[in-house]
């Protein structure tokens, strides 16, 4: 600070250290003369001009000197202003003066880079008023002119009767880009609401007119980014018109996504501004669905979400991690202390559910959990307004505490949203799928959204769609059926989606039509290379799979791996998945050395590749179970244990459908090793989630209670066994084919233990339809000579010896020698061979069976 | 941003601009309310860690200026000086802020958040050229002017001397003298 310089008025100390006069404003005026005409001389000649100039007058030469002087440490100084203010930002285009043959009204907006005029025809030819947005002078940097022109761009794909239309372009005699658009003479859509005081419907009605616009232009990849009141224009006769595509994103590969430069740092509106946008993470439709949210709220309450406030960062911490208010008790917050009018209350009442859940389904902090397009969030009001169930609902996490909800209302609202995903899906997906490799991101996290709600760990979701989905998909899927008869291409992707939804559920039939539809589609339309026809083979695959076809399956995931190959496509995700897929069959077959080798190499895959735990816990369970298959425990244990841990940390507490594998394959390698104690608690565990996350008959509940069930055999508890047992046949019924291997298994468990209690009689007949499904069906080889010596048991407990025999001699010596599962089965044949001859009296035969 | 603070700055620069003198006094702790609020936002947005740049907080400063084009100026002489005396004064007084922050006394000013970069101007002491740019402008009224212009909005030579009405040629010579002048006015004595 320069304290010491104090100055008196209108006066000036002269040269430090010098005359110690003053220096007034006249005085002032003579020096400058004569300074700036010696910094023309150079170096002896400065000195003579000066005194010369000076005439005698000590002081002044003094003062002229000492700042003459000064130059040589002059430098930059100053130079380099603070701010650089743009000229032609405040110097508007004159009114009158011409662009093309419009003439200049007057301005009418100023944007983040140009402003906008109004104008008229310039040729008299006919009346006609636009707006035209000009680049500011000074302002044309490449920059700048290329986001310009992309603006004009984008308005130009942009033919829709609720946006502004593009009409002309051109550049300015002085170089500058411009576009004339339609002039909107409207009011902001807040304003004209509370203006002509609108009805709550014809508030939404409103706004769903503007939905259309918005989700136009996703349809064209564009992203507004800046939604709010301000950019809604509605005019006298009602008409929403969408405007200011100024920071509006085409999305396109060839860009840095969303790359925020520092000309985007304008003015922007933060109560509009969406979580991810305040954090400055990438931008998506998610972001406008976010501020339609916030401006259906401002409509429905007459105010914002978040209390008013003048700190940033208190507005940034609302905008991220306050729930907002529900809209029908901010009206009620709107009133004060006062006793709610009437009006209110009524207002209240219609906003109360279904309009709180979109609005604020809408506004959901992450935008993965908001609406997929705003075509949703649009039908969404649209079946409110008709009276039908809305999609939006609670937040999740509320849902999950509450302790009970009727199944339908929760099946009918989650199966319509699966139905809507579909749907909406569908309309964006051409576009997505076919002109950015950004989009088909986003095409694909629709994908797995669908696919991870059909198979959601919430009981209660998967419950609903289990039960009452499929008439709605089967719907879905006629309506495609019809709707896209000439996009042939479309219609195999959405099969191809619409089947995983199918498969998730368990409808495989539906899925293998599905995907054999979209395969064959695939083929016609798209060259032998397009990864979407691997895809589709893999698909079939793990659908043939589950229906037990695995012969069927193995050609086709050779040949998608293949294709895979050939397109040098497999370092990714879903090549790792042909390859543990295909182990597994070959697993299935006992070539366990090939099997090995395979999951081994999908794992190394799966461990490159970000954001694939739940795929490498499979590989790690798969592993643990070949491990154990072939005796080796501790290895067994070990690639357990870590595919515990993965699929733990993954669910979060919550009941978790892969969890219960875990745990259930755990307890049966402690069964394996004798610890029958530990085992039965890991089982239990596994049954008690199976039961949370799959109220209904469920075949995965099945499974878990026959594993329990033989457990609970080998320790003596055959009671406990038996009732295993029976439930899980009684599953199988109930949701399997009845010559499904799996319903085999638990015919043939039943059959086992039901002589134990004396029940002998019944159970034959089990064991013999157990052994004419697995005859039937012979993945599994040694199931056979299993069933076979059950059946024997069965047959010896009826005192049938003559017919047991034969069964239980011939079955041990093939499980005895079995390299997979059956190995563990013969030491229960043997026993059945001692029991027979024990009954029989035979003890002379015996010898050969005791140990 | 609460509109209110925005229809206040449209009101006081409207009053300004016709002559009322206090009308500067009392916008200045708004511009600053306003500057503060943006500067929060845009650190918000700075996500890579760095710290704001001041060009881009007084950027934003300007065009909320800029905003207010419904104020009708008399001429753009008046608009561009009160740019520039704006700018000029949120520096200022920022910088007077934090000196006395760093001192410990207590310079009853708006002190802004810590995390707005401090301009540092390139190695000139802000409040020392303030201080002499006054008495400058008690010298020369015009030339003044001319160095507020020029540094605090960086417009050109030729910028100037067509808001300014006036040659290309004298805004060169001030300017030339009226650096000296300032120069040696900084030079520590």
């Amino acid at each position: 600070m320069a304290a010491s310089r104090v100055s008196g008025r209108r006066t000036i100390r002269g040269e430090p250290g010098g005359s110690g006069g003053t220096v007034t404003p006249e005085r002032w005026q003579q020096i400058k003369v004569i300074l700036d005409e010696a910094l023309e001389q150079d170096g002896p000649e400065r000195a003579g001009f000066i005194a010369a100039a000076c005439q005698g007058d000590e002081e002044l030469r003094r003062e002229v000197e000492s700042l003459a002087a000064c130059e040589t440490e002059i430098g930059d100084f100053i130079e380099t202003p603070v701010f650089r203010i743009r000229l032609d930002e405040v110097e508007p285009l004159a009114v009158g003066e011409r662009i093309g043959v419009w003439r200049i009204v007057c301005e009418i907006g100023r944007g983040g880079m140009g402003a906008v005029y109004l104008a008229e025809r310039a040729d008299q030819e006919f009346e006609q008023r636009v707006a035209i947005k000009v680049v500011r002078r000074g302002m044309d940097t490449d920059e700048i002119v290329r986001r310009f022109r992309s603006e004009r761009q984008i308005l130009a794909h942009l033919d829709h009767p609720n946006i502004a239309k593009l009409f002309d372009g051109g550049t300015t005699e002085d170089g500058r880009p411009y576009f004339v658009m339609e002039y909107v003479e409207g009011r902001p859509i807040d304003q004209f609401c509370a203006e002509r005081k609108l009805a709550v419907r014809e508030r939404l009605e409103l706004f769903r007119q503007a939905c259309s616009a918005i989700h136009f232009a996703h349809q064209n990849l564009i992203v507004h980014r800046d939604l709010k009141p301000g950019n809604i224009l509605v005019t006298a006769d009602g008409v929403p018109k969408l405007l200011d595509f100024g920071i509006a994103k085409l999305l396109d590969p060839t860009q840095e996504p969303f790359a925020l430069t520092r000309l985007d740092l304008r003015p922007m509106t933060p109560e509009y501004a969406s979580p991810e946008q305040v954090r400055g993470e990438p931008i998506t439709t998610a972001s406008d669905v976010y501020a339609l949210g916030v401006l259906l709220y401002l409509l429905l309450t007459g105010q914002r979400p978040y209390r008013p406030t003048t700190d940033p960062q208190a507005l940034v911490d609302a905008i991220c991690k306050t729930e907002p208010v529900r809209p029908s008790s901010a009206i009620a917050r709107a009133e004060e202390v006062k006793e709610p009018s009437s009006e209110t209350r009524l207002l209240r009442r219609q906003l109360a559910g279904d309009l709180d859940n979109i609005v604020l389904m809408a506004m959901r902090k992450e935008p993965q959990r908001r609406y997929v397009s705003v075509d949703q969030l649009s039908n969404d009001i649209e079946r409110h307004l008709q009276g039908l169930p809305v999609v939006a609902r609670k937040d999740t996490l509320a849902y999950r505490t509450r302790k009970f909800v009727g199944r339908h209302k929760v099946a009918v609202p989650l199966a319509a949203a699966a139905l809507l995903l579909i749907v909406g899906f569908s309309i964006t997906a051409t576009l997505l799928w076919q002109r950015a490799e950004r989009a088909r991101e986003r095409s694909q996290a629709v994908v797995t959204f669908l696919v991870d709600l059909s198979s959601a760990p919430d009981p209660k979701l998967s419950h609903g769609v289990d039960i009452t989905a499929r008439e709605l998909l089967d719907r879905g899927v006629k309506k495609m059926d019809q709707s896209f008869t000439g996009q042939p291409e479309l219609r195999a992707d959405l099969m191809s989606t619409m089947g995983t939804v199918y498969l998730n559920l368990g409808s495989w039939d539906r899925a293998k039509q599905l995907f054999e539809t979209a395969l064959d589609l695939h083929r016609k339309t798209l060259g032998k290379n397009d990864p979407r026809i691997a895809n589709d083979l893999h698909n079939l695959a793990s659908t043939l799979r589950y229906l037990g076809k695995d012969s069927a399956a193995e050609p086709l995931v050779y040949e998608a791996l293949q294709l895979q190959r050939q397109r040098g496509d497999t370092r990714n995700i879903e090549y790792a998945r042909g390859l543990t897929n295909l182990a597994a069959i070959l697993d299935a077959k006992g070539d366990f050395d090939q099997a090995e080798r395979l999951y081994k190499e999908g794992l190394v895959i799966k461990r490159t590749l970000p954001n694939v735990d739940r795929d490498i816990a499979i590989s790690l369970n798969n592993l643990g179970k070949l491990a154990q298959t072939r005796g080796d425990f501790p290895t067994a244990g070990k690639y357990y244990r870590e595919s515990l841990a993965i699929r733990s940390k993954l669910a979060g507490g919550q009941p978790d459908p892969d969890v219960a594998i875990a745990l259930n394959n755990l307890a049966s390698l402690l069964q394996d090793q004798g610890n029958l104690a530990d085992a039965e608690i890991d089982y239990r565990e596994s049954l008690a989630l199976r039961r949370k996350l799959y109220p209904g008959p469920n075949s995965k509940v099945a499974g878990s209670l026959s594993n329990l069930g033989n457990l609970l055999q080998a320790r003596g508890d055959f009671a406990g066994a038996e009732s295993c047992f029976r439930e899980a046949l009684s599953i199988a019924d109930q949701t399997l084919p009845p010559d499904h291997p799996s319903r085999g298994v638990f015919l043939r468990n039943l059959a086992s233990v039901l002589p134990s209690e004396g029940k002998a009689a019944e159970a034959e007949p089990l064991a013999r339809e157990a052994l004419a499904i697995f005859r039937a069906k012979p993945q599994t080889p040694w199931r056979i000579p299993d069933t076979e010596s059950v059946l024997g048991g069965c047959l010896t407990a009826l005192g049938r010896y003559q017919e047991a025999e034969p069964l239980l001699l011939g079955s041990y010596p093939i499980l005895l020698k079995d390299k997979g599962d059956g190995a563990k089965h013969a030491a229960e044949a043997r026993q059945r061979i001692i029991d027979l001859y024990t009954a029989w009296g035979k003890p002379e035969r015996l010898a050969a069976y005791r140990t | 941003m609460s509109t209110s603070t925005s229809d206040d700055v449209t009101k006081l620069l409207h009053d300004w601009s016709q002559g009322d003198t206090a009308a500067l006094e009392k916008l200045i702790p708004l511009v600053f309310e306003d500057l503060r609020q943006i500067a929060g936002r845009l650190f918000q947005r700075e996500t890579d860690g760095h710290t704001l740049q001041p060009t881009a907080l007084v950027s934003e400063v300007y065009l909320r200026l800029m905003d207010q084009r419904k104020v009708h100026w008399q001429n753009r002489e008046q608009f561009f000086g009160v740019a520039a005396l704006l700018m000029r004064r949120i520096l200022v007084d920022y910088a007077k802020g934090r000196q006395a922050a760093k001192r410990g006394s207590g310079i009853p000013t708006v002190q802004l958040d810590e995390m707005i970069a401090v301009p540092e101007l390139r190695g000139v002491d802000v409040v020392a050229l303030d201080e002499a740019l006054t008495r400058l402008a008690e010298l020369d009224e015009r030339q003044g002017r001319i160095v507020e212009m020029r540094f605090f909005t960086g417009l050109s030579n030729e910028e100037t001397a067509d808001i300014l009405g006036i040659s290309v040629t004298t805004i060169k010579r001030e300017w030339r003298t009226a650096k000296l002048w300032l120069r040696r006015e900084l030079s520590p004595s």
